[in-house]
């Protein structure tokens, strides 16, 4: 392994080199020390079960090993292993009692962050640092929390992390090893031994598996068109690819670019960002449980959807791959390196991480190049327990540039920015290294392809409500889907004799109508605009009120491209059995079971088309009109008023076309709130408009809404009108 | 191999690490830091103690292992 800290593990050049290569065998020493315990204890279980054979020499047998166990001035409180082992060794650590093994470690972990101090002068000058360091390594709790507070006091949480950066792990494994939480002792031992990723949070002791097994998901990627002005490096090298990365951004994409060697053979580069800021958990798996899984798991929904994607490009068996990845996109890339069916389809011939904990990653295949660039005050690579003060050659066939930025702090450091910045001004020897390696990908871009990831893969837009068989009549996609609208539905008290007049000219009727005299005081209804004495009625209710509904509707993203309406109609019972009371329950059946409806008397549309086709479609004739503005012939102005959520309202439309009544329905999908109050007002401008004529003659200029129903983000699906005999 | 003998093991295991502690600290040399030797001594000795503790362990556990005499 190299470092770029000036100072090679394997040949201890180098202070610093030294103290690395003493604390890596005092790990050493400490691990047999457990491991002479743990026969100990092993022993001991095997004595007792001797008791009855030979009481007396096992009783001798047993307290001689019980007294190697727990002498202090020998192993220690040291019972271990086993079922025996696992609930001692936690009462023991929360006693407080430590094993010669834990101390001999404690006293590695020192040494390793002495060996950082050599290197990292400012560690050990630092009067606070020092102070910590020297609490932690004393195992004095409050001392230790006296310090820590100092340093957030004096610098802040950030710069405190910063400056603490280069020895981090070795801290919290000190600490973690020292102090009475059982719960965090594994993580510390696996940190302080290099035998495996920290397993939990060196405070807390939360699993690290557990928080990571919330990330779940197939992983599933889709293809996408770049932003408007986003642009990709038309040349391959290390500084491009990463330069790419940047351009991407946190956004939960990943771009994979063909690249055709100096030998005439096109490849491809995977390039991965870093966790996409933001909710803990998105659709995305660059989110921060994302991260977690991506590190902690050998594959993680980051990963799956990567290979997703590569599965996309339609690359022949053994075509070869080089991934780059920055921060959680070095920890998914490297579980595609270790993923032997990723491996065995594809040559991963390449793989660069940039600031990514992946000590503990295994490649399936022992040809992959591996690079790993870290700075040594960037917390995140540190994640796994192993950081600039490990002391383990963990591999030593990776090109591992660990390096030290003087602007270091924290999480400036860690962003692909910087690090863009210090291989290209700061690290030239590095990035020429990795260029060299990175020949076969050093030439002319010939596609990229942009994805984006999804922890699982998403739902057609719609769906199910959208998703539907479609014909086409008329020029139109039928039924009219409509993925972005909004809508306001204003429902009014209109004249009865005009309306049974027009119901009648439709083969249609009778109105539902407001206000019948002989109910009596039952069901009483007091909106404002009716004054008192409003009643729900019946179809014979003589002299009662008709209700006119207004439907105003924008339909930004239909399949009948982007059109406003407004439908208007006069609520009718069911043309077949018209019932008295039974009405009121019908208008809230489902659109498809529904008899009682709306009677299309008229309408404006925006669209041409829709009003070409509506007489033949839905029986009714809406006039082509901008509808852009305020401004028209019937216009509501003023506040809806405080509203109740309801559901959303589905339409069943009642149209007539040369002696035939057709039925539609409008089905919507949204939040829709009802305003039982309305303040505003139905403005019907005295043009002559069709329209206008109609609702005045019906009495509605000026008039306020019984009631409005308001949705502003819907969706909605309109089917054709069906004809139905109804005489 | 019985448990006497995987113990005995063990303690010559411990010894050997009380070898490696002082060579550990003597390769250091003036890079070893001044806390170092402080730490190395104690666990050298606790090395040393917890050997005893195990090889007087082993020879109970030896003993254990034999035929019983008469009265256990």
């Amino acid at each position: 392994m190299t470092r770029s800290d000036g100072s090679d593990l394997e040949t201890g050049e180098g202070e610093a080199g030294s103290l690395r290569g003493a604390a890596r065998e005092l790990a050493e020493v400490g691990v047999a020390i457990h491991e002479a315990a743990a026969e100990a204890t092993r022993a001991l279980a095997s004595a007792t079960r001797g008791t009855a054979r030979a009481p007396v020499r096992s009783w001798r047998a047993q307290r001689a090993l019980l007294r190697a166990l727990t002498n202090r001035r020998g192993l220690g409180f040291a019972i271990t292993g086993g079922g025996l082992g696992a609930v001692t060794a936690r009462l023991g650590g929360l006693l407080g009692g430590e094993s010669l093994a834990v101390l001999v470690l404690a006293t590695s972990l020192r040494l390793r962050i002495t060996a950082v101090a050599r290197l990292h002068p400012e560690l050990a000058d630092d009067p606070l640092l020092r102070r910590l360091i020297d609490a932690v390594a004393a195992d004095r709790d409050l001392a230790s929390l006296r310090a820590m507070r100092a340093l957030v006091k004096d610098r802040g949480a950030v710069r405190a992390l910063s400056d603490l950066a280069p020895v981090f792990g070795e801290v919290l494994a000190l600490k973690a090893l020292l102090d009475e939480n059982p719960l965090n002792d594994r993580a510390a031992w696996l940190i302080a031994t290099g035998q495996g990723y920290a397993t939990a949070d060196p405070i807390t002791g939360l699993s690290n598996r557990l928080v990571a097994a919330l990330d779940r998901g197939r992983g599933a990627a889709r293809r996408t068109a770049p932003k408007v002005g986003e642009r990709f490096q038309e040349h391959g090298s290390l500084l491009a690819f990463l330069t790419n990365i940047a351009t991407i951004g946190t956004t939960g994409r990943v771009l994979i670019q063909a690249v055709t060697g100096p030998d005439g053979v096109t490849r491809h580069v995977v390039q991965a960002p870093g966790m996409r800021l933001g909710r803990v958990d998105n659709d995305s798996p660059q989110d921060l449980l994302g991260a977690f899984s991506s590190s902690v798991l050998a594959s993680s929904p980051y990963s799956r959807a990567v290979a997703k994607a590569v599965h996309d490009l339609g690359l022949p068996e053994g075509a070869e791959l080089a991934l780059i990845g920055h921060s959680t996109g070095g920890s998914a890339i490297m579980n595609l390196v270790q993923d032997p069916a990723f491996c065995a389809r594809y040559r991963v011939t390449h793989a660069v991480a940039v600031g990514s904990p992946i000590d503990f990653k295994r490649p399936a295949d022992p040809r992959t190049w591996i690079a790993s660039v870290t700075n040594q005050h960037d917390i995140i690579p540190t994640l796994d327990g192993q950081g600039s003060g490990t002391c383990f050659e963990l591999h030593p066939d990776w090109y591992v540039v660990d390096y030290r930025d003087p602007s270091h702090l924290f999480p400036i450091c860690h962003s692909i920015g910087r690090y863009l910045a210090n291989l290209t001004d700061d690290l030239p020897e590095a990035r020429a290294r990795i260029d060299a390696a990175l020949t076969l990908y050093r030439g002319p871009v010939t596609e990229s392809r942009l994805y984006r990831l999804y922890d699982d893969p998403p739902a057609p837009p719609g769906h199910p409500f959208l998703t539907v068989p479609t014909y086409r009549r008329h020029g139109l996609d039928l039924p009219i889907t409509c993925s972005g609208g909004s809508s306001v539905t204003a429902y009014f008290a209109a004249e009865p004799a005009v309306a049974a007049e027009l119901l009648a000219t439709r083969g249609l009727g009778p109105a539902v109508r407001l206000g019948w005299r002989g109910l009596g005081p039952a069901v009483r209804l007091s909106w404002r605009g009716l004054g008192s004495g409003v009643r729900l009625g019946s179809p014979a209710s003589a002299g009662a009120r008709a209700v006119v509904s207004l439907c105003f509707t924008d339909h930004h993203d239909s399949s009948a491209g982007p059109y406003r309406e407004l439908i208007a109609g006069l609520l009718v019972h069911d043309p077949w059995r018209p019932r008295r009371w039974g009405v009121w329950f019908d208008l809230l059946r489902p659109p498809g079971r529904r008899r009682s409806g709306t009677c299309l008397l008229g309408g404006l549309t925006s669209s041409p088309e829709l009003a070409a086709a509506a007489p033949d479609l839905w029986g009714y004739e809406p006039h082509a009109f901008p509808l852009r503005t305020e401004t028209g012939p019937v216009v509501l102005r003023g506040p809806l008023g405080p509203g109740l959520p309801v559901p959303a309202p589905d339409h069943v439309l009642y149209g007539y076309r040369h002696g035939t009544v057709l039925r539609s329905t409008i089905q919507v999908r949204g939040r829709t709130r009802l305003h039982p109050a309305p303040g505003a007002r139905l403005a019907v401008a005295a043009t002559g408009h069709p329209l206008a004529r109609l609702l005045t003659d019906l009495g509605l200029h000026g008039a306020r809404p019984l009631l409005c129903l308001s949705t502003p983000a819907h969706q909605t699906l309109r089917s054709a009108g069906a004809p139905v005999p109804i005489t | 191999m019985s448990s006497a003998d995987r113990l005995e093991e063990q303690a010559r295991a411990l010894a050997a690490c009380t070898a490696r502690l002082r060579r550990i600290l003597a390769d250091l040399g003036e890079a070893a830091p001044p806390w170092l030797s402080a730490s190395i001594d104690a666990h050298l000795t606790a090395c040393a103690v917890a050997a005893h503790d195990l090889t007087r362990a082993a020879h109970h556990l030896r003993a254990l292992d034999e035929p019983p005499l008469s009265g256990g």
